[in-house]
């Protein structure tokens, strides 16, 4: 994805983040935290989108909102992808 | 390594309560902090809400997440499982529930003293909730952190409303049936 999601963070939050040993994937989460309390959902979704997350966090997203959202949106599924094996998403 | 003495066992355990500080004090741990305080605000709104299809549901959501992963675990799967039955109950009672004539039926089949509480039945969905409520007491007296505690606190509370809007729901006042 060449296009960032809008960001709700000043540059000093992500820096002092940084800066205290926060790594690149937590602050993915920090951002989608920061446009959930601003109110854009679609922001917060991309952010976690774009993160890599755990194979449970997506099999989880996979029940609660199903494979065509994690699909549309673009998720990050590496790992579920070596855990789960490829074409998870779309066995029932 | 030294042996097994009491001296290397307070090392040890001194080094761990050390190092688990400064890993409270890192800026992930304390981005954790304030996610979990989230969790706390979103399940005691859905409580203020007055709807316990909506309490039940944010429930089944958070032993969904539980459940995903501690799927290595077999034993926490068990107990997982086993919560997510309650649950089920209690949805299936807020359709029972809601029509008179199908909660008269569960009003007659608990006639006996022992299987009424406050005069009213005491049901599959009051007995899921009272099991529910103490794995959440079980789950509070275990190693976790403040943020996790307060989770489980709001959690807590939020049944306690859930059991309040059951008892209270209307083909379970008296003269809609529910008294035998």
């Amino acid at each position: 994805m060449n296009t960032k999601p809008k960001s709700y963070m000043t540059d000093e939050d992500r820096l002092r983040r940084r800066a205290g040993g926060m790594s690149e994937n937590a602050i993915l989460l920090a951002e989608s935290r920061a446009a959930d309390h601003a109110g854009d959902e679609e922001a917060a979704w991309a952010w976690l989108a774009l993160a890599e997350l755990p194979a449970h966090s997506l099999a989880f997203l996979k029940n609660q909102q199903g494979a065509a959202f994690i699909q549309s949106h673009g998720f990050n599924t590496a790992q579920a992808d070596a855990v789960f094996g490829p074409g998870w998403l779309d066995r029932a | 390594m030294a042996g097994p003495s009491p001296a290397a066992l307070a090392r040890i355990l001194v080094n761990e309560g050390g190092l688990l500080q400064e890993l409270a004090e890192t800026p992930t741990a304390r981005e954790l902090q304030t996610v979990r305080n989230d969790l706390a605000r979103h399940v005691s709104a859905a409580a203020r809400a007055g709807n316990l299809g909506l309490i039940i549901a944010t429930e089944k959501a958070i032993v969904d997440g539980d459940l995903k992963r501690h799927a290595n675990s077999p034993e926490m799967t068990k107990s997982l499982a086993t919560a997510l039955t309650e649950l089920a109950v209690i949805e299936r009672h807020l359709e029972l529930v809601a029509d008179p004539a199908q909660y008269r039926t569960v009003n007659e089949a608990h006639s006996l003293p022992k299987n009424r509480r406050g005069g009213l039945p005491y049901d599959e969905a009051r007995q899921a909730m009272a099991s529910y409520f103490t794995r959440l007491g079980n789950m509070d007296k275990s190693r976790r952190t403040a943020g996790e505690k307060a989770v489980i606190e709001a959690r807590k509370d939020s049944l306690k409303a859930g059991r309040k809007l059951y008892e209270t729901m209307p083909t379970r006042r008296p003269g809609c049936g529910a008294e035998l």
